[in-house]
């Protein structure tokens, strides 16, 4: 059982992770659970579809932006954009992918726009055989339709 | 910590437990869309490459941004691809929904720049398949005619949206045709840098349903509206404009410029929303702002409400004092009903009209049967004050009965032929053309111009089309070997059309491109 003001929240692969409520909100799915159900913020609240790495991940990025937005003068706008960069820059592809999802289903705005902004700079600048390599996205297209996209858009190519 | 760092996003065939599975692919679409929301639409553009799955995810994002930069050299190729890129991303959806309905269904910005067009079809359907739209932007940096009529933005669901439009013009654009709908709910509209264009053709199209603050709001609108197309040269008053200017007259700026103006009436006759003596009233003070208005365009005036001819006949000193109608070059009719009133003022036009070069008659609703042509002389009958004075007919509508009329030689005399917005109606009046000049017996008649029909159908004429309005009087042969299109005579006195369906729909469309009127049938001397 959470102390007052800590929530407890649940991998689905049965962690459990005592956070400070103001931490935990900045999901806005959460926070509504919290809001309409009072037994949320006393018990347990499942996170469904979500393992303890990646609550662990997504925790890590809450408590930080939290705590800026608490205080401005402990954490930096500078301070947080650097965070912000060291974050993404330490994921996998995998843990990317899974932090979208999260973060989607979570409804953690801030972290949902890191993570796709992180996705776009990848794919920013690349021919689309490289994205294919990157992504490992299997190049589904006929020829005849690939000159035909080409030849739709002569300008953006 | 340190390992995951190596395991660096740019090289992930290093690590095997990614490195054969795509996962991105599987990604929701809004999560797709949210992800190239982050690049420029040129930059996403160039995924629609990658795999089918991306192949219109580029289309779906909430914002579409084109910008183009003005080239370093000046190349019109790079120009018309931007400017194909954008109308292709207006309809990239219409390519692949059956029903012709575009879905952008995130798009809340759209901002459109250096767009070759906005046709008055595709942009609606836009407007209908985004209902969360909140701002239209368009700048057109290289466009000299845009038209976008009829803004009415309601999506497919008939909920109106609140839609703010704003449009940036460049020094290039010369024609500017726009409708504006002042709905309900509907938001304000506003346009900028409206100094530049000379000539500028719009519709300010406003509903007053009650006389609530919020609809005084909207004449207030309006009228800011009005008052930034200062540098119009042509400008369309609706009926409800006109009601509004009734109220409140003293808001309408001088347009020094003002070349043309169009006065409208309302599409049902029966119920006007202005009293029509209300209405004729009006007329004076719109002349009096435009100093050098040269062409008046009446819609439809009449109605069967002045309970005595007489009234109207005391009513249009006041309403066109002769002064006024002195300075006129153009009247255009564009709806005649064939009723006394309307004979009455063309007759007074007529013998105000020292300077009238042209009097047009737009089309003619619901005639008697074959009462057209009694109609054609009686005004031909009337005085003229100016003997130069061209009278143009365009009653589109009953051309066919008018075409058999010139086949079987029973033609009208001394007026112009025009037919207009009809697919094959150039080629009818070139047919007609051809019989003509091979019969001597009807050289005298004047036909003089016949001016192009706008719309042309896709595709090639067909033979049998032809046929439909040629009825059997004359025979239509497709060969590919005549210079578009030939009459001859047989030897046994029959008529045969020959005619390239290719190269002529060619010819045609090309002038219909052009929005000029260009005559085909040269002036036949007397």
């Amino acid at each position: 059982m959470a102390s007052k003001g800590n929530l407890t929240l649940k991998s689905c692969n049965g962690k459990e992770f005592i956070v400070e409520e103001k931490v935990a909100v900045m999901s806005t799915t959460i926070k509504n659970m919290v809001d309409v159900d009072d037994s949320f913020a006393q018990g347990v609240i499942p996170i469904i579809g979500v393992d303890g790495k990646i609550l662990a991940k997504l925790i890590e990025y809450c408590k930080e932006h939290a705590e800026a937005d608490e205080d401005e003068e402990v954490k930096s706008e500078e301070y947080l954009k650097k965070f912000d960069e060291k974050f993404v820059d330490e994921l996998n592809l995998n843990d990317l992918y899974d932090l979208l999802k999260a973060s989607n289903y979570l409804e953690i705005t801030k972290l949902l726009n890191l993570l796709c902004q992180k996705v776009a700079s990848m794919i920013k600048g690349k021919k689309p055989e490289e994205i294919r390599r990157i992504f490992n996205i299997k190049n589904d297209f006929t020829p005849e339709e690939e000159e035909e996209i080409n030849r739709q858009n002569p300008w953006a190519f | 910590m340190d390992d995951e760092r190596q395991k660096g996003l740019e090289i992930p065939q290093e690590d095997d437990d990614v490195a054969h599975v795509d996962r991105i692919t599987t990604l929701l679409d809004h999560l797709l869309s949210h992800i190239l929301s982050f690049l420029a639409t040129k930059q996403a553009a160039i995924t629609s490459l990658v795999s089918t799955r991306w192949r219109y995810a580029f289309a779906s994002v909430p914002d579409i941004f084109l910008y183009f930069e003005a080239p370093t050299s000046n190349d019109d190729h790079e120009v018309s691809n931007f400017a194909d890129f954008g109308n292709r991303l207006i309809l990239v959806d219409l390519n692949f929904t059956p029903n012709s309905v575009v879905a952008l269904p995130n798009r809340k910005l759209l901002r459109l720049q250096g767009l070759a067009s906005v046709v008055d079809n595709s942009f609606r359907q836009l407007i209908q398949g985004c209902p969360l739209l909140e701002e239209i932007k368009l700048g057109c940096p290289m466009v000299e005619q845009l038209y976008i009529c009829r803004l009415n933005c309601r999506n497919s669901k008939g909920e109106v949206l609140q839609v703010s439009v704003s449009i940036k013009f460049s020094s290039r654009l010369q024609i500017f045709n726009i409708w504006i709908t002042f709905g309900d709910a509907y938001a304000v509209d506003f346009i900028e840098n409206l100094k530049s264009p000379l000539r500028t053709r719009i519709g300010v199209q406003t509903m007053f349903k009650d006389e609530t603050e919020s609809s005084s709001y909207r004449v207030q609108q309006a009228f800011e509206l009005i008052n930034d197309l200062q540098c119009a040269e042509s400008l369309c008053h609706s009926d409800c404009t006109m009601e509004a200017l009734y109220y409140s007259p003293d808001l309408l700026p001088t347009f020094k410029i003002l070349n043309s103006l169009h006065v409208e009436i309302g599409n049902k006759p029966d119920e006007p929303l202005v009293d029509p003596i209300t209405w004729w009233k009006m007329l004076p003070r719109l002349l009096e702002l435009a100093p050098n208005l040269e062409v008046l365009v009446i819609d439809r005036v009449f109605w069967k409400m002045f309970e005595r001819d007489r009234d109207f006949e005391c009513l249009l000193p006041v309403a066109m004092p002769a002064y006024f109608i002195q300075h006129l070059r153009e009247i255009e009719i564009a709806f005649f009903y064939g009723l006394d009133n309307e004979f009455t003022l063309v007759e007074y036009i007529l013998q105000n009209g020292k300077s009238l070069q042209k009097l047009t008659f737009g089309q003619e609703i619901n005639p008697p049967l074959d009462s057209e042509k009694e109609d054609c002389n009686r005004i031909l009958s009337f005085n003229k004050c100016s003997k130069d004075c061209q009278i143009v007919f365009k009653w589109e509508q009953n051309y066919y009965r008018f075409c058999n009329d010139i086949l079987e030689k029973k033609l009208f005399t001394g007026i112009v032929v025009v037919f207009l917005q009809h697919e094959y109606g150039i080629l009818i009046a070139w047919i007609c053309y051809e019989l003509l000049s091979k019969m001597p017996e009807v050289k005298d008649n004047q036909l003089t111009t016949v001016e192009l029909t706008k719309e042309i159908p896709k595709g090639s004429l067909k033979k049998e089309s032809l046929a439909v309005y040629l009825d059997a009087e004359v025979e239509v042969v497709e060969d590919s070997t005549v210079d578009h299109f030939v009459v001859e005579e047989r030897n046994d006195g029959t008529m045969v059309a020959l005619f390239d369906p290719v190269a002529t729909h060619n010819e045609f469309s090309t002038l219909a491109e052009e929005q000029s009127v260009i005559p085909v049938v040269q002036p036949i001397a007397k």
